[in-house]
Formats: C-alpha cells, structure tokens, sequence
C-alpha cells in the first residue's frame, strides 16, 4: 500500500499526525538509528512502514514547490544559505 | 489623515506608531490573534503597492513576491525601530496574506482564461506569477490547506519558506521554533505535499 491511499482524508487525519509526529521524531536521530527509533516508539508495524518510506522518499529538486519558490523569488538554493536582508541578525538556536 | 493609519497611501510614509506597530507588540502576548489581525492589513497593502507599481510601470518588469513583501514592510513600519523578532512577525502574516493575494489573482485568471463571461482580472498579477505557474500555485495551495488540517506548523513553515521567501533561521524566528524544528517541519512538508502533488496528476 502506497502513503498516497491512506492520506489526505479526515479519517485519517489523527494517523497522519502520528506518522508526521513520527517522521520527525525519526528526523531528529541520526540516519543509522532511525530504524531503532522506530522499532521502539512506533508499535504498529504498518504504521512504522509507512513512516520509512516518507523517510525515503527524497523530496523532488524540482518539483512543484522549487518552481513556485524560483517563480516567486524565493530559491530554495538561495534560502538555505544567505538570510534576506530583512533579517540580518540570526539568533543562536535555542 | 484617513480612518486607517495603516493603510498605507503614502508612499514611503511610516505607520510605525499605528495599529500594525500595536498588533506586532500584542502578539508576544497573543501570537495567533496577533497576527490574523494583521493578516487582512498586509494582504489590502500588497494589493495597493501591486496596483500602482503595475500601474507606474512597464509589463516585464521584475515584481516579485518577496520585494512586494518588503514593500509593504516599508509602507507600515518603514524605519521605525521594532524589535527583530517583531519584524519576523510581520513576514509570517506577510507570507499568509500574500498567499491569499495570490491564489485570489490565480483563481481569478484561471476562471477568465476558461470563459464562461468572467470578467478580467482586476489586479493584473502577471509580473509576479506567470501563467506558467498557475496550476502550480492553485496546487500547492490546495496540498497546502490539507496539511494545515493535520500539521498547521509545517503548514506555517511552507507558507514563509514559499510566500516570503524566507530562509530556516528566519522561519524560525518568526514562528517562535528553533531552527532544527522548522527544518524538520519542512522536511515533512515536502515530503508531504510531494505526495499529495504527485497525487493529483
């Protein structure tokens, strides 16, 4: 089953929090730990499943969301590194 | 004077005393009421700048989302001194009020473009969005509405990452997260409206 069939729905919606919830838990750890990360705090295996293919579904470079960003002249390149002029100061991370 | 200060006629002129300065303080107390309060002031002063810099100008001209925003920066706050944090306020409700100046102009083509006796668009947005990018535009707006339902923070990331171009660290700055929350946010929203864009076609 593909992540496409079971999203996007209001019956499903309390599923996708926990896989996002989930997903970015697994973020968080580091690549080769994630698997552990998962085993432990995600008990249904169905679930877990779906949250390593989001893991490994590498986001587009471009896809719709870079050519909005390159049209609106917001690069994405760009975005990663130099901070606009409007915001100058970076605070440290907390 | 008009009964809105902050509806910037004036160019160049600062409100930084008025009711935009005002909400951007509040919002440290209350972000969200904050900042939809300033959601609707932003979205009529990015269409009035949109309108006469259309109207100034030659078609082909490079107007785009980003220096709109800043535009607008500058019609409401001009140099007035706020806080950093209070100017990464003002470019999140930048963000989702050019969102919606947007997706109304592309909602407006698009019905034109198709007929059916609707009439031009009224704010020729063209510079800024080119028919190319409409659908793109519409359908990210649409993945957009369905993560809000179930993930409204990385739906807030996308908005300022797309809408205003803004970078991780400004982001989260202006969404009050640290940087690695924002960046994670993003990553799922990608993931996710990939998904759901890939979905549609």
């Amino acid at each position: 089953m593909t992540p496409e069939s079971t999203v996007g729905t209001t019956t499903t919606a309390a599923r996708w929090e926990r896989m996002a919830a989930l997903f970015e838990g697994a973020l968080a750890v580091p690549a080769a730990e994630r698997d552990a990360y998962l085993r432990e705090h995600c008990p249904d295996p169905k679930v877990a499943a779906e949250v390593r293919l989001l893991l490994a579904s590498p986001a587009e470079a471009a896809g719709p969301i870079e050519r909005l960003m390159a049209a609106l002249g917001s690069p994405a390149e760009r975005a990663w590194r130099a901070p606009a002029p409007y915001l100058r100061f970076v605070p440290q991370p907390r | 004077m008009t009964a809105h200060p902050d509806s910037a006629s004036v160019p160049g002129q600062s409100h930084g005393d008025g009711e935009v300065t005002a909400l951007l303080r509040r919002a440290h107390v209350n972000r969200r009421e904050s900042l939809d309060a300033l959601v609707p002031i932003v979205y009529d002063t990015l269409r009035r700048i949109a309108r006469q810099q259309l109207a100034g100008e030659r078609r082909g001209h490079t107007l785009t989302a980003t220096a709109l925003a800043h535009e607008a920066y500058m019609r409401l706050i001009g140099l007035t001194r706020i806080e950093w944090r209070d100017r990464a306020h003002f470019f999140a409700a930048a963000a989702g009020a050019m969102r919606r100046v947007l997706i109304d102009y592309a909602s407006a083509r698009n019905a034109h473009k198709r007929g059916g006796g609707a009439n031009p668009v009224e704010l020729d947005l063209d510079g800024i969005v080119a028919d190319d990018h409409l659908e793109d535009l519409l359908a990210v707006h649409q993945a957009l509405a369905l993560l809000e339902t179930v993930h409204a923070s990385a739906a807030r990331v996308v908005e300022c990452r797309v809408f205003a171009g803004m970078t991780i660290e400004e982001a989260a700055v202006a969404l009050d997260l640290s940087p690695a929350t924002v960046k994670r946010h993003w990553e799922l929203a990608r993931v996710w409206l990939g998904m759901h864009l890939k979905a549609e076609r």
